[in-house]
């Protein structure tokens, strides 16, 4: 017979970040549980609030099922005597079972046979269990700092006051963190601050909402105060900038969510409107408005945890926070512009940026620094970006910045605008710290680019100079971030950048002495792994990236180009054909060593197919250099796959590891003629086709 | 369950306030104490809080306690902000099962009524990187305004609480702003006499004025650091000769001449890090001798 199952563990006010998660964990742990004892359950609803960790589970099982268990016992020969008597081994193991041996069976295995006994175990009653399965799902869940209380010694998110598990009308009797298990819950903490008793697990939810002043439920909660929010704002033709992060927070907050609607003098409007945005969602955890045209209004909506009696106090209250923390920010704002960012600079020789790679103005140098060789293939001007790169980092050391790290750059270029710099530097300061994660939008003007790219190369260079290149998971400076950045920026905006030279050119210029070589080839190896990451995105084969990196090319776009060009060359039979080529040149030209002659002789030439070959490299050469110049990959590989005839002809008909000397100096010339013209184009060897 | 229930005669004044809420923690039992009389950063400072905390013996008293935070300073011009101001700190060991409880009433026993007001208990840690300690707990907001502190001391000068203190700290000030009604800390009536109302501005706005521009303006940065040297080997010194509650007194001269310091912009943030550390192994090192005298 199978009946729901409901648990809840009341709570003192739990950390946000643990509402949901901590339920879902608790609920995915115990369903395991059940499953492991082959319990049988069907549905199951989480419940999450401020207050309660709670789990309903629809048809739980009464029982484990009955099962055959096999126990093994010792090997026949073992068992028995010459005389056929059973040995103390077999008495033992059939002691065990309080049987005789003659009741034991016998199994034959691989390995001869065996005494085996089949034990009958009986169902186990799900209401003995359960206690210590929900303990052990409660000490398994992942609580970051869990803590103690009173004079107790066990530890869990936060003190717990209440316990009930109740299975079917059956209470389970036991205790749960020293609280004595019940069928009661509580109603919210100031609206019904009561005892409800739940007389089945269904009615749970029903008769929190009903008696009890609490939407239990996450997700139900969550729409609620959003439908709340959007009728509140409609109802004064506004329109509510719904952040989800905000809204998760929120609903972690409140069990009984009431939204208001708040006023702030309009004068604070003249602030830029991220600053207000994250004032009223940091401090306050407030929703912003906007009107039709989606310009923020001085108003807020507040979620209170409560229906009050008297609802404008509540108001009231927030409107005086919000308004103190507004006119905070304007002091802020205004002491800042007090200030060039010119005039910033000073204070930003004083920040160290990183242990050896001296001040945060000596990085805004190091960046101008790169300027001139980013500058100009971005058809930006030097000195100006120069300029944006010396002032990118001042706003760093600006009141508003210190109050909202998250408003880096953007501040930076308010007050850039304020001062009536260029807007290439405006744009450049404000965009320089995209893309921050994988999912954020790269810079949308070339000059943020520009200064993006230098910034984050700056950083490698300085981190990898130091030796604090990421290891395993530990990326401490989100290197990988940084290079994947650089890479998304050039591929996305088809830039013509050499991230070598970009590489070189940065290492030399920190404050270390290096090894500039080896730590050069680290960059380039770090960016070639995040390349590749890259890729598989993009669905290109696993390993077509070699391709490219065995010709020594290091731009990614470019390299961006020919890999596109080679994934859509490789389903064609040409591709094997030159792919099996460049693999067997390889190999011959490797077991090669001593005075390598590079120069083909065509007197030397004496069959046909070498001939041909010959004839066929000198004809190419040229045209797919300029084929490559023009990044034109598609149709160097055509070029390329003409190759084909000539190809099979030779590697069938000519031998070229022959008994005369110089013939086959002669021949293995032509390869290396051949190989140097393949890698204009790729490193077929490397292409990933199954032959 | 505590019913919350609304105390007739709500605090009207500033001082009002204190005696209602030592009145009630009273009646909890808990010994009303006096504030201590050196500068500190928090009411967590007293030796009634840190020492008091450390070890297995049960403990429980409140008390006002000035608090000095020299960078908070804004020469009377801020509404919110002052480099002093006072905290109503409850020590509560071990902390009981309702504790929270016991908090809601307190706010009812001062005319808050949360049936009204919006009361959240919003996740906020505390740490104390000069006492080597921390907790978990909550910011307590009423309508949106951070009104009391609430941790679970979890350890303290490095040591492992337990049993477990629980700590309440209101902030005297914003709580009378919104009980009064009042915009400014200034405008708070201290107490009426029959020669009129007395403001907290009567009493406080020349000491913000005067001691915003000593700790910004005037403090001997020179002198600071070598008193600061000098109150940190007497701790050390001290603490060798069993003295804990003077050497204890004397980390918390070198804390405040730590503020001072900082509030003269005169520590590096390199150098911050070692100045912190060097009052920390001191708290510590007291603490544990203190545990160990029992």
């Amino acid at each position: 017979m199978n009946t729901d199952l409901l648990i809840e563990i009341g709570t003192e006010e739990l950390p946000t970040h643990a509402v949901e998660p901590l339920s879902l964990a608790f609920a995915q742990t115990l369903l395991t549980l059940l499953d492991q004892k082959q319990i049988d359950h069907q549905l199951h609803y989480v419940f999450a609030t401020p207050r309660r960790i709670g789990l309903l589970i629809k048809s739980v099982a009464s029982a484990t099922p009955a099962q055959m268990i096999e126990h093994r016992g010792p090997p026949k020969s073992a068992a028995f005597n010459a005389q056929g008597a059973p040995t103390p081994a077999a008495i033992g193991f059939a002691q065990r079972f309080n049987i005789e041996v003659q009741d034991l069976a016998t199994i034959s295995t691989e390995k001869g046979d065996y005494l085996i006994y089949h034990q009958q175990q009986a169902p186990l009653a799900t209401e003995t269990l359960l206690l210590g399965l929900i303990e052990q799902a409660l000490n398994g869940l992942p609580i970051k700092k869990p803590m103690s209380w009173g004079a107790h010694t066990f530890k869990f998110v936060r003190p717990v006051h209440w316990a009930l598990v109740l299975f079917g009308d059956k209470i389970i009797p036991g205790k749960l963190f020293e609280q004595k298990i019940s069928n009661q819950t509580r109603g919210h903490r100031f609206l019904h601050n009561e005892f409800i008793t739940i007389d089945k697990p269904e009615h749970y939810a029903k008769r929190l909402f009903e008696q009890g002043y609490v939407v239990a439920n996450f997700a139900a909660r969550k729409n609620l105060i959003q439908e709340k929010m959007t009728a509140l704002a409609q109802a004064h033709q506004l329109h509510v900038v719904v952040d989800e992060d905000l809204l998760t927070e929120v609903t972690c907050l409140v069990e009984w969510p009431v939204a208001l609607l708040g006023q702030f003098d309009p004068r604070f409007l003249s602030l830029p409107p991220e600053v207000i945005s994250c004032t009223l969602k940091q401090h306050q955890k407030t929703f912003v408005l906007v009107n039709a045209a989606q310009q923020l209004q001085p108003n807020f909506i507040s979620i209170a945890n409560i229906e009050s009696k008297d609802p404008q106090q509540v108001i009231k209250g927030n409107e005086k926070v919000v308004h103190a923390r507004l006119s905070d920010a304007a002091f802020f704002f205004a002491q800042d512009k007090k200030l060039t960012l010119e005039q910033q600079l000073s204070k930003l020789a004083k920040v160290i940026f990183q242990q050896n790679l001296g001040t945060l103005l000596d990085k805004s140098e190091r960046i101008a620094g790169l300027m001139p060789i980013i500058a100009p293939l971005l058809k930006l001007d030097t000195d100006t970006m120069k300029h944006a790169a010396l002032l990118c980092k001042a706003d760093l050391t600006s009141f508003m910045v210190n109050e909202f790290p998250e408003l880096q750059g953007i501040m930076g270029a308010y007050y850039a605008h304020y001062e009536q710099q260029d807007a290439l530097i405006v744009s450049a300061i404000r965009e320089h710290y995209q893309p921050q994660g994988a999912n954020d939008t790269i810079p949308y003007t070339l000059s943020g680019t520009a200064l993006s790219i230098a910034d984050k190369i700056d950083t490698l260079a300085g981190i990898f100079a130091l030796g604090k290149r990421p290891s395993g998971d530990k990326d401490p400076f989100a290197l990988k971030r940084a290079m994947i950045g650089i890479l998304r920026m050039i591929i996305e905006q088809q830039l013509p950048l050499d991230l070598k030279k970009l590489f070189s050119t940065a290492l030399t210029l920190q404050p270390v002495t290096i090894n500039h070589d080896a730590i050069l080839s680290e960059l380039l190896t770090f960016a070639w792994d995040r390349l590749e990451a890259l890729l598989r995105e993009a669905q290109f084969p696993a390993g077509i990236l070699q391709c490219v990196t065995a010709t020594g090319c290091t731009k990614p776009y470019d390299m961006y180009l020919r890999l596109t060009a080679l994934k859509e060359f490789m389903p064609k039979i040409e591709a094997l054909s030159l792919a099996s080529a460049h693999k067997r040149v390889n190999n011959l030209l490797a077991k090669q060593s001593g005075d390598l002659k590079q120069v083909v002789n065509p007197n030397l030439l004496q069959e046909d197919q070498e001939k041909e070959l010959a004839q066929l490299i000198h004809k190419q050469h040229d045209e797919l250099l300029r084929l490559c110049q023009q990044q034109n990959y598609a149709a160097a590989l055509l070029r390329l796959a003409e190759l084909k005839p000539t190809l099979d002809a030779f590697f069938d008909k000519v031998l070229v590891l022959c008994e005369d000397e110089a013939l086959k100096q002669n021949r293995l010339a032509l390869l290396r003629q051949l190989n140097a013209l393949f890698l204009i184009m790729a490193d077929f060897s490397h292409l990933p086709v199954a032959p | 369950m505590a019913l919350y229930r609304m105390d007739l005669q709500t605090p009207q004044t500033f001082q009002d306030l204190i005696f209602a809420l030592s009145h009630f923690w009273a009646k909890q039992g808990c010994v009303i104490l006096q504030p201590y009389d050196m500068e500190m950063g928090a009411g967590t400072f007293h030796p009634a809080s840190f020492l008091r905390a450390i070890g297995p013996k049960p403990w429980s008293c409140a008390y006002p306690q000035p608090c000095r935070r020299p960078t908070d300073g804004r020469y009377g011009e801020n509404p919110n902000r002052a480099q002093h101001y006072y905290q109503f700190q409850v020590i509560l060991k071990p902390s009981p099962l309702n504790i929270q409880e016991l908090y809601l009433d307190s706010l009812a026993a001062i005319g808050i009524d949360v049936k009204t007001q919006d009361i959240r208990f919003v996740e906020d840690n505390w740490e104390s990187p000069t006492l080597g300690a921390w907790g978990l707990g909550w910011e307590v907001w009423q309508n949106g305004m951070e009104v009391s502190q609430f941790t679970y001391f979890q350890q303290i000068g490095g040591l492992p609480c337990h049993p477990i203190t629980g700590e309440l700290t209101y902030g005297l000030e914003r709580l009378a702003m919104t009980l009064q009604h009042v915009n400014s800390l200034y405008d708070i009536i201290w107490a009426h006499t029959p020669n009129g109302p007395v403001t907290y501005g009567d009493l406080f706005l020349h000491n913000e004025q005067q001691q915003s521009t000593f700790n910004f303006e005037k403090a001997d940065t020179t002198l600071l650091f070598t008193q600061f040297e000098h109150f940190e080997q007497t701790a050390a010194k001290l603490l060798e000769e069993q003295l804990l509650l003077p050497a204890y007194e004397h980390v918390l001269k070198a804390s405040h001449t730590f503020n001072l310091l900082d509030s003269r912009h005169a520590i590096s943030v390199t150098e911050r890090q070692r100045f912190l550390l060097r009052v920390r192994k001191l708290a510590c090192a007291i603490a544990t001798a203190y545990k160990e005298q029992g």
